[in-house]
C-alpha cells in the first residue's frame, strides 16, 4: 500500500506526464548524443579557464611580495572568482540556451516530424514546453555543476551571499528568456544560425547600445539606468555587484519582467506552432500547385483558383510590393546567370539576387546605427567619445566573426544537410577550390562589415593622437600591425568555420563549434596578454603590447591556414 | 567501360563489397540488383570517386577510378539515390551552375543547358525554383545535370525510386533514348521490373558479393530454374491434368486459377507434344503459354535477403 502510494505520488509529479513525451524524447535522445558530454567537460574547463585567468590578475600582481601579503589578498581571489563564475553562468548559460533552441521547432519542420506530431493528441503546449523544458534541464545541469565551486570560493569571503543568490536568479530568468526568445524564432526561421544571429544581434543594440547611447544622451545617468535594469539582464548583474538596498527591489522587478516576457513568448510560440506545422504542409503543396496554376492555366481558371483554393495568398499592404514579392521573384521568368567561379557565384547568389534579405536588413541596420550613433553624439555632446567608438568596435567584431563562422560553417556542412556535397564533388573541380571558393564567397558577404570595423578602429587611433594619448608617429606602425592582427584573427575563424564544415554533419554542430572556439579565442586573448605581461616585466606597456600583437598574429595566421589545409584534405572522409 | 577487380571496401568490422569483379561494356544498361545493405550504393560511390576501395581497382574507360579522379569526374555522370537540390535556384540556374562546375565556356552554356532541358522535358519548367519541383521532376532534373556535360557513363543510383508509375515510365523511355545516344549506364533498383525492360546486363550483389552476372535470359539455366508453360483448356481440366501428369517429359502438374501449369524436367522443353497429346484425347486446347521468369523470381531465389 505504501509503495503504491509512493508510486502514484511519482508518478504524479512524473515530469514526462506534465510535459508530454517531447519532453521525456528529448532527455532519452540527448542522453545518447556525445556532444552533450563533451559540452559539459567544455563548460567545466572554461570555467577553470575562466577561474584561473582571474585567480592571476589577483595574485600575479603581487607574485614578488610576500606570503603575508599574498594571504591578505585571499579575499581579493574570492570576491574576483565569485564574479568571474557568476558572470561565466550567466553568459555561457544564455549562449547555450539560445544555441539549443535555435533549432527546436526548425528541425521538427525540416525533418517533417512537427506534422506527424500534429496528427497525435499531443498538445501544442506539451510540444513546446516539452523542448523548452529538456534543453533548459541540460543547461541547468551545468549550472548546477558550478554551485560547489562558489560554495568553496565564498569561503575565501570578500562577497555576501546575496550577490550570489541574485546573480543565480538573474541568470536563471535570463536563461529562460533566452531559451524562450530562441523557441519562438526558430518556429519561423528555417536555419538556426539565423535564429542565433538575430539574436545575438538584438541583444548588442536593445541589450547594449541603445542603453548606452541613452546614458550618453541623457545628462542624469542613474535615472537612465535605473529605468534599464528592470528589463536589461546585463545591467541587472552590474547592480547586483553594487549591492545597494534599492537595486534588490529592482532587480527582484527585472526578474518578475523577464519571466513573463519569457510567458509572453511561450503563449505566442504555443499558438504559431500549430500554424507553422501546417503552414509547412501548405508552402510544400502549393510550391508545386502554384506552379502549375500560373504557367498552366487561363486567366479565368486562376480566377477560380484564387477564389476557391485553400492556398490563397492574401495581398498584404501595399499591393505593388506584394506583387514584386510573390509574382516578382517566384514566378518570374528572370534568371540569373552564372558568372565567374560557380560555386561564389552560387554561395552568392541567394545573398545577392534572392532571399538574403535578412542579411541585408541586419548589416545595413549596423551601418546605420553605427553612423547615425556617433553623428548623434557629435552633435548633442559637441565631442566623440572614445568609449563610444570602442564599445562600437567591439561590438561589430563579435557581429562579424559570428557572421563570418556562421556563413562558413554553414555554407560547408549545409551541403551535406542538403545532400548537395556528393553531386559537387563528382565535377572536375578540385576540393581545394570549393573550399577556397566558399571562403571568398563568406568574406565577400562580410566585406562591408569588415571595412566598416577597419574604418572605426583606425579613426579610434586618430582620436586617441587628437586627445594625446598616443603620438601620431605611433600611428604609423600601429594601424599595418593592428591590420595584421584583424586579418590573422578572420583567418583563424574562416580556418575553424571551413574545418567544423568539413567534419560535422550538420551546419548546426559545425556552427556551435566555431563560436564555441571564438569564445575560447576571446579568453585565450586575454591570457596571453597576461603571460606577456609576466614574462616581459622590463619593457614598457606599448611593447608589450605589441610584441603579443605579434605572437597572436602569427599563432592564428598559422592556427587558420593549417585549419583550411586540414579541410582541403578532409572534405572527402565525412561526406555522407 | 566500367571495370572492377577484386573490388573490396571494408568500414570497421563490416566488408560492404567483398571481392568484386564486374565488367560492363560500352553502350550497355547494366542493372545493379540487390537487397537494401547488399554493397550496391558503396560500389557505385567508389566508382564515381566520392570513396577510396579498401582493396582492388575500379576502372572507368580504362582509368583507374582512385589515380585518376579529375580524369574520371569528365566521363562520368553521377546520380546519388537521394539527389540534394540547391533550393534557392531556378531549373535553369541549377544546371548551369553544374555546367560551370564542368568547366563548360560560358558560351555554350546556354544552348547545352536548353538541349538537356528539351531532352528531359522540362523546358516549362526553366522558370522555376527547384524546390518547387515535383519528386518526379526533381529525378528528372537530376538526369538533366548528369548529362549537362555529355559523359559517356551514367551511374545512376535508384533513378526511379519514389515516383509514380507515370513518372517511372518516363524515366524509363528517357534512359532508352540515352541507351540509343550510346551513353553505358549503369543503374540500381528496387523495382527490378522496370531494369527487366530496359537492362542488356543485370548484376545480382548480396553481402558485397556478385551472385550473378549476365543477361536475363542467361539466368534460367544458370539457376537450374526448369521451364513452365501454361495450358488452358475449354473443359475436361481434370482429364488433361491426368493425361499430362502421365507424361515422362512433365515433373509437375498443377491446377490453377483458370490454367494447368506444367513444369517440364531439366532441359525439356516440348509444347508441341502437350498440344498433340490433348488433341489426340479429344480436349480441345484454348492456348498454351510458355510462363516468364520474372527478374523478381530469380532475385528472390539467389538471394537471401539478409541485411547486414
Amino acid at each position: 500500500m505504501k509503495a503504491e502510494s509512493i508510486n502514484l505520488f511519482l508518478d504524479f509529479f512524473n515530469p514526462a506526464r506534465i510535459f508530454g513525451p517531447i519532453f521525456d524524447k528529448e532527455l532519452r535522445v540527448s542522453s545518447r548524443r556525445k556532444r552533450n558530454y563533451l559540452l559539459r567537460s567544455a563548460y567545466i574547463i572554461l570555467l577553470a579557464v575562466f577561474i584561473l585567468f582571474m585567480w592571476l590578475s589577483v595574485i600575479g600582481a603581487g607574485s614578488k611580495s610576500s606570503a603575508i601579503f599574498q594571504a591578505s589578498r585571499s579575499s581579493q581571489i574570492g570576491k574576483n572568482a565569485i564574479i568571474a563564475i557568476v558572470w561565466f553562468q550567466f553568459i555561457a548559460s544564455q549562449i547555450l540556451a539560445i544555441v539549443m533552441l535555435s533549432s527546436s521547432i526548425s528541425d521538427e519542420i525540416r525533418t517533417g516530424t512537427l506534422n506527424v506530431l500534429m496528427t497525435t493528441p499531443v498538445s501544442s503546449f506539451k510540444i513546446v514546453t516539452g523542448k523548452l523544458l529538456s534543453k533548459l534541464l541540460q543547461v541547468l545541469l551545468l549550472l548546477a555543476m558550478s554551485l560547489p565551486l562558489l560554495a568553496i570560493m565564498r569561503v575565501f569571503g570578500g562577497i555576501p551571499w546575496n550577490y550570489v543568490v541574485f546573480g543565480l536568479f538573474i541568470t536563471l530568468t535570463s536563461v529562460i528568456f533566452a531559451g524562450s526568445l530562441s523557441l519562438f524564432l526558430s518556429i519561423f526561421n528555417r536555419y538556426p544560425y539565423r535564429v542565433i544571429i538575430l539574436i545575438f544581434v538584438g541583444y548588442f543594440f536593445i541589450f547594449g547600445l541603445l542603453p548606452f547611447l541613452c546614458t550618453q544622451l541623457s545628462f542624469s545617468n542613474s535615472e537612465v539606468l535605473a529605468i534599464f535594469v528592470n528589463v536589461n539582464p546585463f545591467l541587472a548583474m552590474v547592480a547586483a555587484a553594487e549591492q545597494k538596498p534599492a537595486n534588490s527591489i529592482n532587480i527582484l522587478i527585472h526578474c518578475m519582467i523577464m519571466l513573463s516576457a519569457s510567458a509572453v513568448l511561450l503563449v505566442f510560440s504555443i499558438w504559431k506552432v500549430r500554424s507553422a506545422a501546417f503552414r509547412d504542409m501548405i508552402v510544400r503543396r502549393k510550391n508545386i500547385e502554384s506552379k502549375v496554376l500560373i504557367k498552366d492555366v487561363e486567366d479565368s481558371e486562376r480566377k477560380h483558383y484564387y477564389e476557391y483554393s485553400d492556398y490563397i495568398r492574401k495581398v498584404y499592404g501595399i499591393p505593388i510590393i506584394w506583387k514584386e514579392r510573390y509574382c516578382g521573384n517566384e514566378y518570374s521568368e528572370r534568371i540569373i546567370r552564372v558568372i565567374g567561379n560557380p560555386i561564389v557565384w552560387k554561395e552568392n547568389y541567394g545573398y545577392f539576387f534572392g532571399k538574403g534579405k535578412i542579411d541585408k536588413i541586419v548589416t545595413i541596420t549596423i551601418y546605420l546605427l553605427c553612423i547615425f550613433g556617433i553623428m548623434l553624439l557629435l552633435v548633442l555632446r559637441n565631442r566623440l567619445s572614445i568609449v563610444m567608438l570602442s564599445f562600437t568596435i567591439s561590438g561589430l567584431y563579435l557581429i562579424l566573426m559570428l557572421r563570418l563562422a556562421i556563413s562558413i560553417a554553414g555554407s560547408i556542412a549545409g551541403e551535406k544537410e542538403a545532400r548537395t556535397l556528393p553531386i559537387l564533388l563528382v565535377t572536375p573541380l578540385e576540393d581545394k577550390d570549393i573550399i577556397l571558393s566558399k571562403v571568398k564567397a563568406a568574406l565577400m558577404r562580410n566585406i562591408s562589415l569588415l571595412a566598416l570595423y577597419f574604418v572605426l578602429r583606425f579613426f579610434i587611433y586618430f582620436s586617441y593622437s587628437s586627445q594625446g594619448i598616443i603620438r601620431f608617429s605611433q600611428i604609423i606602425y600601429q594601424i599595418p600591425i593592428s591590420a595584421a592582427s584583424i586579418i590573422s584573427r578572420v583567418l583563424f575563424i574562416v580556418g575553424c568555420g571551413a574545418y567544423f564544415g568539413v567534419r560535422m554533419k550538420n551546419s548546426m554542430a559545425a556552427v556551435i563549434a566555431t563560436i564555441g572556439i571564438f569564445l575560447v579565442e576571446f579568453i585565450l586573448n586575454y591570457l596571453f596578454v597576461l603571460i606577456f605581461v609576466r614574462l616581459m616585466t622590463p619593457f614598457s606597456v606599448a611593447y608589450y603590447n605589441i610584441a603579443s600583437i605579434f605572437v597572436m598574429t602569427a599563432v592564428y595566421t598559422a592556427a587558420g591556414l593549417y585549419l583550411l589545409k586540414l579541410s582541403i584534405q578532409k572534405l572527402r572522409c565525412n561526406i555522407f | 567501360m566500367i571495370e572492377t577487380k577484386h573490388l573490396t571496401k571494408v568500414f570497421g568490422n563490416l566488408t560492404a563489397v567483398d571481392d568484386l569483379n564486374l565488367f560492363i561494356k560500352q553502350g550497355d544498361i547494366f542493372g545493379f540488383i540487390g537487397p537494401n545493405g547488399a554493397g550496391k550504393t558503396t560500389t557505385m560511390r567508389i566508382l564515381v570517386t566520392l570513396m577510396e576501395p579498401t582493396r582492388g581497382h575500379a576502372l572507368i574507360d580504362g582509368l583507374d577510378v582512385t589515380r585518376n579522379g579529375q580524369k574520371v569526374r569528365r566521363i562520368i555522370g553521377y546520380m546519388p539515390d537521394f539527389m540534394g537540390v540547391y533550393d534557392d535556384l531556378k531549373v535553369f540556374e541549377y544546371l548551369e551552375f553544374f555546367a560551370a562546375a564542368f568547366g563548360i565556356e560560358r558560351s555554350k552554356r546556354k544552348s547545352i543547358v536548353e538541349g538537356v532541358l528539351e531532352l528531359t522535358d522540362l523546358q516549362s519548367k526553366k522558370s522555376a525554383t527547384v524546390d518547387s519541383l515535383s519528386r518526379g521532376m526533381q529525378q528528372r532534373l537530376g538526369l538533366a545535370r548528369v548529362l549537362i556535360h555529355d559523359p559517356k557513363v551514367l551511374i545512376l543510383d535508384e533513378p526511379a525510386s519514389g515516383l509514380d508509375p507515370r513518372a517511372r515510365i518516363e524515366i524509363r523511355e528517357l534512359l532508352k533514348e540515352l541507351k540509343r545516344m550510346g551513353k553505358t549506364i549503369m543503374i540500381s533498383s528496387h523495382i527490378l521490373s522496370e531494369l527487366e525492360e530496359i537492362c542488356d546486363h543485370v548484376g545480382i550483389i548480396e553481402h558485397g558479393q556478385l551472385v550473378y552476372s549476365g543477361t536475363i535470359e542467361e539466368i534460367r539455366p544458370r539457376l537450374g530454374i526448369h521451364t513452365k508453360v501454361r495450358v488452358q483448356v475449354l473443359d475436361n481440366q481434370e482429364k488433361a491434368i491426368e493425361i499430362l501428369a502421365a507424361l515422362p517429359q512433365i515433373s509437375q502438374v498443377q491446377l490453377c486459377k483458370n490454367y494447368i501449369s506444367v513444369t517440364f524436367r531439366e532441359g525439356e522443353n516440348m509444347d508441341g507434344i502437350i498440344a498433340r497429346t490433348l488433341v489426340n484425347a479429344n480436349i480441345d486446347v484454348v492456348a498454351i503459354q510458355p510462363e516468364q521468369l520474372k527478374l523478381d523470381d530469380a532475385f528472390l531465389q539467389l538471394t537471401k535477403g539478409i541485411v547486414h
